[in-house]
């Protein structure tokens, strides 16, 4: 009897070590992943990602006080793969833009006042969102677009600069942004990557004193990802 | 290489952070106000009373402060203003005169009074109001987009004010304030004297009902 016991016990830690073995390491059981990992990587199986990028924007509500593009602004941003699919990634950005425009010496009359100046009008945008991306492709392939949605918070400040004279004013919102866009890797499973992407920007931020009721913008955003495990 | 990463990140965060206009593009020319009373019919008006050689002069850290006349000749405070009230005088004549008003001495019963007077150093949201004569309407800055009061970005400013005062037509026996003009700044301008004369100039060309 006791020596039937300690064959069942010797069993039992040979099948559970042999189970840790396969779970510890799901990489040497290429078979097992099938249906899971679109197919077995050739190198490391990267679960996440950072990235920054140069990102330019165009405002798209209240042009009265700046419709120039702006090419000043950046993101920075990590993502995580949710679970063993490769599908669904999740993480958070930071992104800030500038946005100014320069109005020429003119004169503006209200009522029995008139005032001559120039303008340099200004919008200084910060963002930060939660981020979640669904690549169409396998992470390991060259070419991986991908569509993604961010919700966040945006500080906004508004600022109009005259001589020595300036106002401003600030607000914070609820953000929005709808993004798609695409990996480009420089080999298969590259640790390097280039992101290029689309975005739109809805965020409830308001200004009574520069008359935003909101703030939107489209821009476009290249840069720089670097995979990790 | 990850560090490389953050390093160069933060780097770019940081360089990105809020800029301005260059200084020296934003003072190029100068703000100019004009408020009028748009009760008042300025044709009806023939004569006014400019002195030439006297600039009132209001300084927040004068230890006097009382006017303080400035003039080529004058050693009160701030004198070394030098011609620079001359300069305000005389562009101030000329345009006055282009209206079709004639200049008379203070005895000749002017219909008008023209005063000039610098305020430095005074905040701009406390906005300054100043009436020779005791009472008028107050003034401030808002330049009239609805935008509140603006704030100013160097330590020290200086704005210039012309007013014009009805002694012609007396309200409760005094003279009531019909018309003027804020120009600033003087302290930041690259070229004082051009710049004014260009100031006082717009500060007439938008006042277009200025005229005899």
């Amino acid at each position: 009897m006791r020596k039937i016991l300690l064959t069942i016990l010797l069993a039992g830690v040979c099948f559970i070590s042999g189970n840790a073995q396969y779970y510890y390491d799901r990489s040497k059981n290429p078979d097992k992943n099938t249906g899971k990992i679109s197919s077995p990587k050739s190198g490391r199986d990267f679960d996440r990602f950072y990235f920054l990028s140069w990102d330019n924007n165009s405002p798209m509500s209240n042009k009265d006080f700046i419709s120039q593009s702006s090419s000043l602004g950046t993101k920075l941003g990590f993502r995580k793969r949710l679970n063993d699919e490769d599908k669904f990634w999740v993480g958070a950005d930071f992104g800030w833009a500038v946005y100014k425009q320069y109005f020429p010496t003119q004169t503006y009359t209200s009522g029995v006042q008139s005032v001559t100046t120039d303008l340099y009008n200004y919008a200084y945008t910060y963002s930060l969102s939660a981020n979640l991306d669904y690549f169409f492709l396998p992470m390991e392939k060259i070419f991986v677009p991908y569509a993604g949605l961010g919700i966040g918070g945006a500080y906004d400040k508004f600022a109009q600069y005259y001589n020595v004279y300036g106002s401003q004013s600030s607000s914070w919102g609820f953000l929005v942004r709808p993004e798609a866009g695409v990996l480009i890797g420089f080999k298969e499973n590259s640790p390097w990557r280039i992101k290029a992407a689309f975005h739109y920007d809805y965020s409830t931020n308001t200004s009574s004193d520069f008359d935003y009721k909101n703030f939107m913008s489209m821009g476009f955003q290249i840069g720089l990802v670097k995979m990790a495990w | 290489m990850k560090r490389y990463f953050v390093i160069a990140a933060c780097a770019v965060l940081i360089l990105g952070c809020e800029p301005k206009p260059n200084s020296s593009d934003l003072v190029k020319s100068m703000v100019v106000t004009t408020d009028y009373d748009n009760t008042v019919d300025f044709t009806k008006y023939s004569t006014y009373y400019l002195p030439m050689d006297t600039v009132s002069y209001f300084n927040s850290s004068d230890p006097n402060a009382s006017d303080t006349l400035q003039c080529s000749a004058c050693t009160g405070y701030n004198s070394q203003l030098g011609t620079y009230p001359s300069v305000i005088t005389s562009e101030l004549k000329s345009k006055l005169d282009l209206t079709g008003y004639t200049q008379v001495g203070k005895k000749q019963s002017p219909d008008l009074r023209v005063y000039v007077f610098i305020v430095e150093n005074y905040s701009v949201s406390q906005s300054y109001a100043y009436n020779p004569y005791g009472y008028g309407y107050g003034y401030g800055y808002g330049y009239g987009y609805g935008y509140g009061y603006p704030t100013v970005s160097v330590s020290d400013q200086a704005d210039l004010y012309v007013e014009i005062f009805d002694l012609k037509n007396l309200s409760k026996g005094k003279p009531s304030l019909i018309w003027y003009s804020d120009i600033g700044d003087l302290v930041s301008s690259p070229d004082l004297g051009t710049l004014t004369v260009n100031a006082i100039d717009q500060a007439f060309k938008q006042s277009s009902y200025l005229k005899k």
